[in-house]
């Protein structure tokens, strides 16, 4: 029964960490996807840098920052004595780093799905940008953002490397089923390290099995299928 | 949903980090304080001189501290964090050698070195289980030779953990571990020169929740109740301890 606080406190981390990089991503996606502008090359690698460095550099890169010395932690801890490394917020900013060139990369797919004379219609009846992008681009790209969201999910839930550098693992605050698992292991106790494994398998299977049948399913309402229906009879 | 709750820990509740070999004891020692006095703790168990650099150098929010060995505690001293005011000492453990319950007993640390086994130590860089365990074998010159092979564990509970799951055919760890499983058992009790192995409570001296700690600690060291569990545990103390000022 050890296990239910630490699964709450899981889907807590990945719940907000997803709040966190959808909107986040949705802006940067849409960056890279419409915009052309100076250091965009830059702004695309630094992105996806995450996916390419070992998670523990992502963790001290992160405990650098927010830590007692540095520059954002000495700032919070002016404001209010204390810092958010070893916190189960640090555990979230892990999640989110690391699972966001993920949801970036689903985000970007789905955007470019999307026929940009349809927004250049939007905006020809007088539509705003973010009315557009909100109302024409946002639901004609919807199943790939869902995706990306659940996949960044299931990252932010299984992660383990950066979050235990910058989060620690103390039990009942930072301590995740990755990390418990990790220090059942250590310690031996191996039928209740099993029995998260199996919770972290279920959950990843839940979400994967969502995240296909929205890729995959017949499509009904979106940019392509538009094209298709309002397209003369060939 | 859960996002709501602030899962974090609750504000008033004071964090003690605490070396790994304590872990079942103070657990079952925080159980009794918080049904005597309606307080509650909160802890995190590792290898204590992984657990001191956290506190020390990358500002992790402990509020109090029951460590073992020297190291631990210079460094915490070192950082301005500690002042002396052992709250809890006295309280020592041995050192041992185990194996899976079926292996034969030793007589030296030559012997179990002859045999050229997979030896499960604690890292001398995050727990002073090794560096005790360095300093007995040094005291024997047989450092190089065990440990140019040896599995390199977090701490001493993960040392066991090794023996306990075949992964290593022997481990040096403390006398307590080996009697928190029953699929390993103790092969030789070192006597070989090490340091005492003493174990340190303390409150980390600026910290918000660090009187809450203080009052746990000297709960544990008073009360004869949490004494037990640790003499039933296999600590051992060596004073009346510092519970009457």
């Amino acid at each position: 029964m050890y296990d239910i606080p630490i699964v709450a406190l899981s889907l807590q981390v990945a719940f907000v960490a997803t709040g966190l990089t959808l909107p986040i991503g949705l802006i940067t996606a849409w960056l890279l996807v419409r915009k052309n502008f100076r250091g965009k090359f830059l702004l695309d690698v630094f992105v996806s840098l995450p996916l390419a460095l070992p998670p523990v550099v992502v963790g001290y890169v992160l405990l650098w920052l927010v830590g007692t010395q540095g520059w954002v932690g000495q700032i919070s801890h002016g404001l209010f004595g204390s810092t958010v490394a070893f916190t189960w917020f640090a555990a979230v900013l892990a999640s989110s780093v690391v699972s966001f060139p993920l949801v970036v990369r689903s985000f970007t797919v789905a955007l470019a799905g999307v026929d940009p004379k349809l927004e250049v219609a939007a905006k020809g009846l007088g539509a705003g940008s973010l009315r557009t992008f909100l109302t024409v681009t946002l639901p004609l790209a919807q199943r790939g953002v869902i995706a990306g969201v659940l996949l960044g999910f299931v990252r932010a839930l299984s992660e383990f490397g950066a979050t235990i550098i910058v989060a620690g693992n103390i039990p009942g605050r930072t301590q995740t089923v990755p990390t418990a698992i990790f220090t059942r292991i250590s310690s031996g106790d191996t039928n209740s390290a099993w029995r998260l494994a199996l919770v972290s398998l279920v959950l990843g299977v839940i979400a994967l099995a969502v995240h296909n049948w929205l890729l995959n399913r017949p499509r009904s309402f979106d940019s392509s299928g538009l094209d298709r229906s309002d397209g003369p009879p060939s | 949903m859960v996002v709501a709750c602030d899962g974090g820990g609750d504000s008033d509740v004071p964090l003690i980090f605490v070396a790994a070999s304590l872990s079942d004891v103070v657990v079952e020692a925080g159980e009794l304080y918080e049904a005597e006095t309606g307080n509650r703790v909160e802890f995190s168990f590792g290898g204590s001189i992984m657990l001191a650099n956290q506190i020390a150098e990358l500002g992790a929010p402990a509020d109090g501290f029951f460590l073992v060995g020297d190291s631990p505690v210079l460094i915490l001293r070192e950082a301005g964090m500690y002042s002396d005011n052992n709250l809890m000492s006295g309280l020592v453990n041995k050192l041992v050698a185990i194996a899976s319950s079926d292996q034969e007993p030793l007589t030296s640390l030559r012997e179990l070195v002859e045999q050229a086994p997979r030896v499960a130590l604690g890292d001398p860089a995050l727990a002073p289980v090794g560096i005790f365990t360095r300093e007995a074998f040094e005291s024997v010159d047989l450092w190089d030779d065990v440990s140019k092979d040896a599995i390199f564990a977090l701490d001493t509970r993960a040392a066991t953990a090794a023996v306990q799951t075949g992964n290593a055919d022997y481990g040096i760890v403390y006398k307590t571990d080996a009697s928190s499983s029953d699929a390993v058992s103790i092969v030789y009790e070192i006597d070989e020169t090490y340091p005492d192995i003493e174990y340190v409570g303390g409150k980390i001296d600026d910290a918000s929740r660090s009187e809450a700690a203080a009052d746990f600690l000297t709960f544990i060291a008073s009360s004869p109740k949490t004494r037990n569990l640790f003499v039933m545990a296999g600590f051992i103390f060596d004073s009346p301890a510092t519970n009457n000022p």
